[in-house]
């Protein structure tokens, strides 16, 4: 792939195939941090390096050795299990090494192994045949567009709950119907021409 | 504390080798049904540059001789249609000849290749030369010295085109998904 | 009494904590597949037979489970079956499995399948789990076809499974039939109506009930 097809990925990637927005991947940290802005950043930047990094390690480990065996059978499983280990090393790394970026972070790593934007983003690589380079741009430019769409989001939550909502819609109801109004905008991105 | 790592790394790998067990024989029954369907798949990514196929679902699934066993939607990368591709089977020499022929959206003929038939003379390397002819006015050329192997590969090429022909004004319809 | 509180475990996951509309687990399958009632009839066999399977089994190794790595137990026995029905989609169902694998394996992390295991298989016996997996795989099941119903007919004005059974309410080409439906955008805001709904119709119970007192 040529440089500008690399960039033409990064941009879908974070606009038009928005992995929230578009592939409704990672729904329920966007719905249950978003609610403050300073927690929808932090998930965010985690967010980025856990997808970035899980994304790379399922690739090399596909390609070097579930698809050579002829054990395709067993991604699933080595995908979450690289996930769930690579969470658990980010925690310990940043405890002992940058405990001021932990405290900030530490209390979202946990909720990243149930995250299905990062097992998602492992499995659409493979799907999709991308090589190295590209599972790189693809899967940094994915979680860009999450810590993106979690922040505007934020954003704008933080003043519905000023509002005067009806009882009922209160809390996630508003939030969804809120999160279908920007997939509106989002989805008249597809329509620009590259 | 150590003693009870090690334990603890012990009973996972276990589960996991389990896991891994149940997986490996239910991978045996399956590989094989879905390998027959994919042997195909595999083909029409071997031979054309297309990124995604969809198989064109006309309610008739059997296996016929002598027709258009199957037939392929091609999309390119933005899922648009690109091309038709049949899957024929004609009697040829010796042998049913298996021949995939490609037309794109514009009716040109993109290729036709021989990919399955027991006759002597394999034509499954060589481009049968019809690239580029148009659906309405088209001409092909056999090899010499195959006649007939060729000619079930041609027999292919005429039954895609009428079939192309009947089609053609309802492509606009066809999506990918759904 | 001992039959009610089985009965019990199986009822609450129907309505009263439905994993969607109560608990609200699990909405990115809820959300990203639901366009076709076809689909929602797939990932609710495919959750149904996950979340029984691995109940089945968390309730039984529950007591052998050290407390310390019980979470990375729990993903692994729940990450085999998903592995399973991956496979036996993709031979017996593929245009199915094509349209969904990606959500397919995705029930690995469905935090309604994990959730179950931790917060009722580990603590309780295999009977009750696997009662306990059939109500909530159900409700789960029910919401999905509820809001596929929905975005199906009117999205495209007809309703097909498995291409026998199709049935068309659009024959006079009505605009009030439209596309929009099932895409992205109304998958999010048909999902916080139900939502919202459900929460009316609950408050509204809650309140008759204070009242009766």
């Amino acid at each position: 792939m040529t440089f500008g097809g690399l960039i033409v990925l990064a941009f879908n990637a974070i606009l038009i195939q928005n992995v929230i927005l578009n592939q409704f991947l990672g729904t329920c940290p966007f719905l249950g941090v978003s609610g403050k802005r300073q927690s929808a950043v932090g998930m965010g930047f985690a967010v980025i390096v856990v997808i970035t990094l899980s994304s790379l390690v399922s690739w090399g480990l596909y390609y070097a050795i579930l698809k050579p065996l002829g054990m395709t059978y067993m991604s699933t499983l080595v995908y979450i299990l690289v996930i769930a280990a690579l969470v658990q090393i980010i925690e310990m790394f940043l405890k002992k090494v940058i405990p001021s970026l932990y405290r900030a972070l530490g209390i979202y790593l946990p909720l990243i192994t149930t995250n299905c934007a990062v097992l998602g983003t492992a499995k659409t690589v493979i799907a999709r045949k991308f090589n190295f380079l590209e599972t790189l741009v693809y899967s940094f430019s994915i979680a860009v567009g999450f810590l993106f769409v979690i922040y505007i989001f934020s954003t704008l939550r933080s003043k519905i709950a000023r509002g005067d909502i009806p009882k009922a819609f209160q809390g996630i109801p508003i939030a969804l119907i809120t999160a279908g109004i920007l997939a509106m905008i989002f989805a008249k991105f597809g329509q620009l021409i590259i | 504390m150590n003693k009870s790592i090690f334990k603890y790394a012990l009973l996972l790998v276990a589960i996991c080798a389990i896991s891994g067990l149940l997986l490996a024989g239910v991978n045996m029954i399956t590989a094989p049904i879905i390998g027959s369907r994919n042997q195909i798949n595999e083909k029409l990514e071997q031979y054309y540059p297309y990124a995604y196929y969809k198989q064109a679902d006309d309610g008739s699934n059997e296996v016929a001789e002598n027709a258009i066993q199957a037939y392929y939607y091609a999309f390119d990368e933005n899922k648009n249609l690109a091309a038709v591709i049949y899957q024929t089977s004609f009697l040829g020499f010796k042998s049913q000849i298996v021949a995939l022929i490609s037309i794109k959206v514009d009716g040109t003929v993109e290729n036709a290749k021989m990919i399955g038939g027991k006759d002597d003379y394999s034509l499954s390397d060589h481009d049968f030369e019809i690239a580029g002819e148009s659906v309405d006015s088209y001409d092909y050329t056999p090899k010499s010295g195959a006649t007939k192997t060729s000619g079930g590969v041609g027999a292919g090429i005429d039954a895609a085109i009428n079939h192309f022909k009947s089609i053609k004004d309802s492509l606009g319809g066809v999506s990918y998904e759904g | 009494m001992k039959d009610n509180s089985k009965l019990l475990n199986f009822t609450k996951g129907l309505w009263k904590e439905n994993p969607i509309l109560v608990t609200m687990l699990g909405l990115c399958p809820t959300l990203a597949i639901t366009y076709k009632v076809e689909n929602a009839l797939g990932m609710g066999l495919a959750v149904l037979f996950v979340l029984v399977m691995s109940n089945l089994i968390i309730s039984l190794i529950r007591h052998i489970v050290p407390d310390e790595i019980r979470i990375p137990i729990f993903i692994v026995v729940i990450a085999t079956f998903v592995s399973i029905v991956e496979m036996v989609m993709e031979a017996f169902v593929p245009d199915l499995f094509e349209r969904m694998s990606l959500f397919i394996s995705l029930i690995v992390v469905n935090c309604i399948i994990l959730g179950r295991a931790e917060a009722f298989a580990s603590k309780h016996n295999w009977l009750d789990s696997i009662l306990d997996a059939l109500g909530m795989a159900l409700g789960f099941t029910l919401v999905l076809i509820v809001i596929s119903l929905i975005r199906e007919v009117l999205g495209t004005g007809s309703i097909t499974i498995w291409g026998n059974l199709a049935i068309n309410f659009n024959k006079n080409n009505s605009p009030f039939f439209s596309n929009f439906f099932v895409s992205p955008p109304a998958a999010f805001i048909i999902l916080g109506l139900i939502l919202a709904g459900s929460k009316a119709i609950n408050a509204a119970k809650a309140a008759r009930e204070v009242k009766s007192k």
